[in-house]
């Protein structure tokens, strides 16, 4: 095995936006919301055909906001640091512009009629632009289809490589800057894997804090609406005004309102005083390339140089969690899709109705256990951070870079080498950040892990690592 | 690629008819495939040691929201 390379990776000479790089020449008066929503527009007319990051884009209605967001800024009217940013939305989200298809021939075109849900209309209101529909996996699960007549998802670090799904146009769409952030789901992965291989940072906050009304269910009870951004700051301002308590979503969970951006700088980029644990778990080791593990391990040395100690954990139940993720969110799907299924088995690519059959595979007792496990592994880990006096967990998002399109090795696209499951079972909260790259120039990425309800531990991590590195700055070659 | 066994065949196909699925003859076997695997986690799933703890979704009758 070969050591991390940085071979064939840009530096980040040239940063492109982020967030809080835009909100601050905004604010300042260096360029205006109409600009960049012109500027990322033009560049997806030269890069959307090669990446395939839109179904459906928003020009006239986004210029419209971008204007009417500059014209408040000049009245003195500004929201926050979202003010006139522009924001792609995954297209299992109904928005009040147009049309949602989850990437799908079988949705009914009604179903988008709804409009958006609390967190488009807490987005808008805290003056985001909206862009346009993002690509996905068809209704967030299986695998890129070829035989259908939606785009194909393509890594701007290396278009044969895939995006890694399901919120595959968040990711690319961010990772490439045509847009400064994004709203994807994750129901086993699907934020954190193509934020892993797409180079940038996603958050999946826990379950219950952002309501997910007005998004098509996956599995119910294991879908997570989140920010998809290129820093952790970033993701972080997108949290202050996403999460929140709404009466239309029944797991929606009563909180007060955080400042997650005044949260992750409360310490100066200072991580004294947090015990971090690393998780040793043997699956998660043998499912990880060498240049994986290594490159976390320099980002650990990064970490407690902010001051935080890091020490060896086993977690508890983890390989029961993630398979018992995984069997319950099939069964899940299936229970919504199980109609469908009967008479349009033929207008759902391949890989969407051999996975959704699966659950027709799985018995009422199997998915009950499933739950139990779900349960115990939720509480025995929560005693062991308590026990350790952890303040977080660490692993790899991923064990590999992105996938080939075509004659992958067979350990990369393992479900194992997937070291996100567990936390959708347990609805911790979990970062996914950049933290090197592999011998062939692609993307790692780091998970940090809180309890629940702590998601501004797992930013503060990501915020501090990022102070000191500048992985989530790299421009990949495809990049507007 | 795992191979289905004919046992596994037989179940998957009694499963996918009573579920009212009729995918073709290659997708059934593909899935008589994966079944295999999938019996293996849930024996994993079955084996854990949970004690006596309560599944994860709860039921609460006072809650009549969507």
């Amino acid at each position: 095995m070969s050591t991390p390379s940085t071979r064939s990776t840009p530096t980040a000479a040239g940063a492109p936006w982020t967030i809080e790089s835009a909100a601050a020449a905004l604010a300042a008066g260096e360029t205006t919301s109409e600009a960049l929503v012109r500027a990322m527009f033009e560049a997806a007319a030269r890069l959307d055909d090669p990446l395939g990051v839109y179904l459906a884009r928003f020009d006239e209605d986004a210029l419209a906001a971008a204007r009417r967001a500059d014209a408040e800024r000049a009245a003195g009217r500004a929201r926050g640091p979202l003010h006139g940013i522009p924001i792609g939305v995954k297209d299992i989200l109904a928005t009040d512009e147009g049309p949602t298809t989850c990437q799908s021939l079988v949705l009914p075109p009604s179903w988008g009629d709804q409009g958006d849900g609390p967190v488009l209309r807490r987005l808008r209101d805290a003056g985001a632009v909206i862009m346009g529909k993002l690509t996905t996996m068809e209704f967030a699960v299986g695998r890129p289809d070829r035989s259908k007549p939606f785009p194909l998802p393509r890594n701007p670090w290396n278009t044969d490589r895939w995006t890694g799904g399901s919120s595959s146009g968040s990711g690319n769409g961010v990772a490439s800057g045509l847009m400064l952030g994004a709203l994807g789901t994750d129901t086993g992965g699907s934020i954190r894997v193509p934020s892993a291989y797409c180079g940038i940072t996603g958050h999946k906050p826990t379950h219950g804090l952002v309501p997910k009304s007005g998004c098509f269910p996956l599995g119910y009870t294991y879908d997570h609406l989140g920010p998809m951004c290129r820093s952790a700051w970033d993701c972080a301002a997108m949290l202050s005004v996403m999460a929140g308590h709404d009466p239309s979503d029944r797991t929606s969970v009563p909180s007060a309102p955080i400042d997650y951006v005044a949260a992750i700088e409360a310490n100066g980029g200072s991580l004294a005083g947090l015990r971090i644990g690393v998780l040793a778990n043997e699956s998660i080791k043998q499912h990880s390339a060498e240049w994986t593990w290594q490159a976390m391990q320099e980002a650990l040395g990064v970490l407690r140089d902010a001051g935080a100690e890091t020490v060896e954990v086993v977690a508890p139940l983890y390989d029961e969690l993630h398979v018992a993720t995984f069997l319950g969110l099939q069964a899940e799907a299936y229970s919504y899709h199980r109609n469908w299924l009967v008479e349009r088995w033929a207008d759902y690519g391949r890989p969407t109705r051999l996975t959704l059959a699966l659950g027709a595979l799985i018995s009422g007792g199997d998915l009950a256990q499933c739950e139990r496990v779900r349960q115990a592994g939720r509480q025995q880990i929560h005693a062991m951070m308590e026990r350790e006096q952890l303040s977080a967990l660490v692993s790899p998002t991923m064990g590999y870079g992105a996938t080939a399109y075509s004659g992958a090795a067979r350990e990369a696209i393992s479900t194992k080498a997937m070291h996100c499951p567990p936390w959708n079972g347990t609805g911790f909260p979990a970062l996914a950040l950049p933290m090197g790259f592999d011998p062939d120039g692609l993307p790692l990425s780091l998970q940090v892990i809180a309890r629940p309800f702590e998601d501004a531990v797992s930013l503060t991590i990501g915020h501090a690592l990022q102070q000191r590195t500048d992985w989530h700055l790299r421009k990949a070659p495809l990049h507007a | 690629m795992p191979e289905a066994t004919s046992e596994n065949l037989a179940i998957v196909r009694a499963l996918l008819d009573a579920a009212g699925l009729q995918p073709p003859p290659e997708e059934v076997d593909r899935l008589a495939e994966l079944y295999g695997p999938i019996r293996r986690q849930l024996a994993m799933v079955h084996a854990a040691d949970v004690g006596d703890v309560d599944p994860s979704n709860v039921f609460r009758a006072g809650e009549v929201g969507r």
